[in-house]
């Protein structure tokens, strides 16, 4: 199983840069960007990176058909993957914070309009879209001949929480990125994995399956923990009731929901201090959801991504926030030794 | 008057950068790249330029708030600016080649963005006008890196408090890509800049009044407000190879692409010379798409008189010719002549630099 990397969206493009040129040398697969609503653009901030790697996987995660027409995907995608010569990559999914700071909607068959941008992406990827493509959402009405690509395509993924999106990604793209799955429940997402593999009319050499999984280890334990307890609230579905019942009794699901406000004040205000909810509460949350400790919780994670790994994902994408290159080292130095 | 260079959008970002250079070299204001459907990048296709001058100025042409939300166009366009140390630019337009190779529809009931209207059933964005002048705010207001709370338009919305913080730079300069009376006006009104496209001499008093009364509805004057033009540039040592590019492009001129006979009459001796011009708009398109250059159904002498109406074409003894032109561009306000060159954009650029640049200075 591969290690991929997920880095916060206000790094510079010189900072990603020093990131991917150090994970490169470490042996990381992929280099992931944070596509956010007020940041970075996240394929032109790759350019650096990719000018001055040579092996590293580069991508942007996760991109909205909704807030960028498939075609435009295509033409950023199909950019930084003749510069980078053939080493880009691009996650896509429906969307969430930036359509909701748009105000725009998602259509009601949401499923089949991401699988019809996978295919548009897909298709001018590989040359198939000459003819144009005529869906039910998304349409290309010139013929685009995309003669000026000279490199191998870029991996295509699909975002998913859920079966019917697996499913459909499996049958489609190149790889399916799976929203913060704990490995203790993996067996379901990849069952619809499977069934969307069966699907396909030819089956892929090197599916990839990749799941979204929070980072913070840290030299300091406190630290580590205030981190991760800040960003709670996007983990594990925004904490759907379901999920956090792997971790908590029924009525501390019930205050952890009650309190959703205030675990997004707590990352609003950076503090990491949930308001209303015992903290031993939130840590276990953080101990279920992601990755939180310190060096001498290694061992205890690297046997988590060994189950990850026996579930049959291919990468995890560990997703770093504070200090990345801190994180970077810790990962380079203690997790993928032990994975290889 | 300054000089600016659009380039063909199939130039790679390292033939781009290699044309910034020398364009940068020997004073070109700023250079553009085309967005197409099938193309390039063109913000991430001008990463190598900006890295590799440090004058000129660098930016797509154009980009529609229907093909890219205006929140990610500011995204994208802030982080090209920071990339070049405050060079970018960058035309909004509201519509173009990649609007409708889109074919924007909407699916099933869903009020997604952007509309298909459900009673004509076309794809072109209603309210163009509201829309681009929405576009253009919010640029404006994106890159002043303070925190906003919320951008409330009728076309485009923004719900969440944002605040681009890694922008940093000055600028980006954004224009308007306005060539209807009523764009004008607003670009006048509300743009850093407008680009009219393929206007000759004579259509200027008339944009230039409607760029007064939008310059006089300002809530703020306007420092240095930049009027540009559009102008296909087929200038070569051969005449022939010249006048086959100028035939193949003609239908995209302004005047013919929107089949404006008010515009394309007064290169013309008649009416019915017009209408006849009209009437073979397929073959005008034909010459294009299939790189042919010939245009069936349209006497060559008609041709040639559109071509030297709408554009600069022929051999190097055109240039004094069509330099008294730009003079003229720049009597009527032009702060700066947008030259579109197509093949052989670095023959184009040295000829450019070594006549024009000079004899306008």
């Amino acid at each position: 199983m591969d290690i991929d990397l997920i880095v916060e969206p206000d790094l510079k493009p010189a900072q990603l840069l020093e990131i991917a040129q150090a994970a490169e040398k470490f042996g990381i697969r992929g280099l992931w960007t944070s596509n956010y609503f007020a940041h970075w653009d996240p394929f032109i901030s790759l350019v650096l990176a990719a000018q001055q790697t040579q092996r590293l996987l580069l991508g942007a995660l996760a991109v909205s058909p909704f807030e960028m027409h498939p075609l435009k995907i295509a033409n950023a995608l199909l950019s930084l993957n003749e510069i980078s010569g053939g080493r880009a990559m691009a996650a896509i999914g429906a969307g969430e914070g930036n359509l909701e700071a748009m105000a725009l909607q998602k259509p009601k068959k949401v499923v089949g309009a991401v699988r019809e941008a996978i295919e548009i992406v897909h298709r001018a990827a590989n040359g198939e879209l000459a003819t144009g493509y005529e869906g039910e959402h998304f349409n290309v009405n010139l013929p685009c001949a995309y003669d000026w690509l000279e490199s191998a395509p870029p991996l295509v993924y699909g975002t998913a929480y859920h079966g019917m999106m697996m499913r459909m990604e499996a049958r489609v793209a190149d790889g399916v990125y799976i929203g913060c799955t704990p490995p203790e429940i993996a067996g379901p997402a990849m069952e619809n994995v499977r069934i969307g593999l069966g699907r396909r009319e030819c089956q892929p050499v090197d599916f990839r399956i990749n799941t979204f999984w929070g980072w913070h280890m840290k030299k300091d334990r406190a630290e580590a923990y205030r981190e991760s307890r800040r960003e709670l609230p996007w983990r594990a579905r925004k904490l759907d009731p379901e999920l956090l019942a792997l971790y908590l009794a029924d009525d501390e699901v019930k205050l952890v929901r009650d309190h959703y406000e205030n675990y997004v004040q707590a990352w609003f205000d950076r503090s990491g201090n949930v308001k209303g909810v015992p903290e031993e509460i939130s840590n276990r949350l953080c101990e279920g959801l992601t990755s939180t400790g310190c060096i001498e919780d290694l061992d205890r994670e690297i046997e988590r991504f060994r189950k990850f790994a026996a579930a049959g994902f291919t990468e995890i994408a560990l997703r770093l926030h504070d200090d990345p290159m801190d994180a970077l080292t810790l990962i380079g130095k203690h997790v993928l030794p032990a994975l290889h | 008057m300054d000089i600016d260079i659009i380039l063909e959008p199939d130039v790679s970002p390292q033939g781009l950068a290699e044309l910034a250079m020398v364009a940068e070299k020997l004073g070109i204001r700023a250079l553009w790249s085309s967005n197409y459907h099938q193309n390039w990048d063109c913000f991430l296709a001008l990463v190598p330029a900006a890295q590799a001058t440090s004058k000129i100025l660098l930016g797509p042409l154009a980009v529609s708030p229907w093909e890219l939300h205006p929140l990610k166009m500011a995204n994208s366009l802030l982080t090209l600016n920071e990339m070049s140390g405050g060079r970018a630019i960058l035309a909004v337009s509201g519509g173009g080649g990649v609007l409708g190779a889109m074919g924007w529809k909407i699916g099933n009931d869903a009020p997604m963005w952007p509309f298909r209207n459900p009673v004509k059933g076309d794809r072109s964005p209603d309210r163009r006008v509201a829309g681009v002048r929405e576009c253009i705010e919010f640029l404006q207001t994106a890159r002043n890196g303070k925190m906003t709370y919320s951008f409330d338009g009728d076309v485009f919305q923004v719900t969440r408090p944002f605040v681009m913080e890694y922008a940093t730079s000055d600028g980006p300069l954004v224009y308007g890509c306005c060539s209807g009376p009523m764009m004008i006006r607003m670009g006048a009104r509300v743009a850093d800049g407008i680009q009219v496209s393929d206007f000759t001499v004579d259509m200027m008093p008339e944009a230039s009044e409607n760029m007064r009364l939008g310059l006089a509805r300002r809530e703020t004057p306007a420092e240095d407000f930049r009027f540009g033009n559009f102008w296909a540039w087929h200038i070569k040592q051969d005449e022939t190879t010249s006048m086959y590019e100028a035939r193949r492009e003609l239908i995209w001129r302004g005047a013919i692409a929107a089949k404006s006979a008010h515009d394309i009459r007064p290169h013309l001796d008649s009416d019915d010379e017009t209408q006849l011009v009209i009437d073979q708009w397929d073959n005008l398109f034909k010459a294009f798409w299939t790189r042919s250059g010939q245009i069936d159904g349209l006497p060559e002498n008609i041709v040639d008189r559109l071509i030297h109406g709408m554009s600069s074409a022929g051999g190097p003894d055109r240039i004094d010719q069509e330099i008294e032109r730009y003079r003229q561009f720049a009597d009527s306000g032009v702060t700066e002549l947008s030259l579109r060159v197509f093949d052989e954009p670095m023959e184009a650029l040295q000829m450019i630099g070594k006549h024009v640049l000079p004899a306008l200075r």
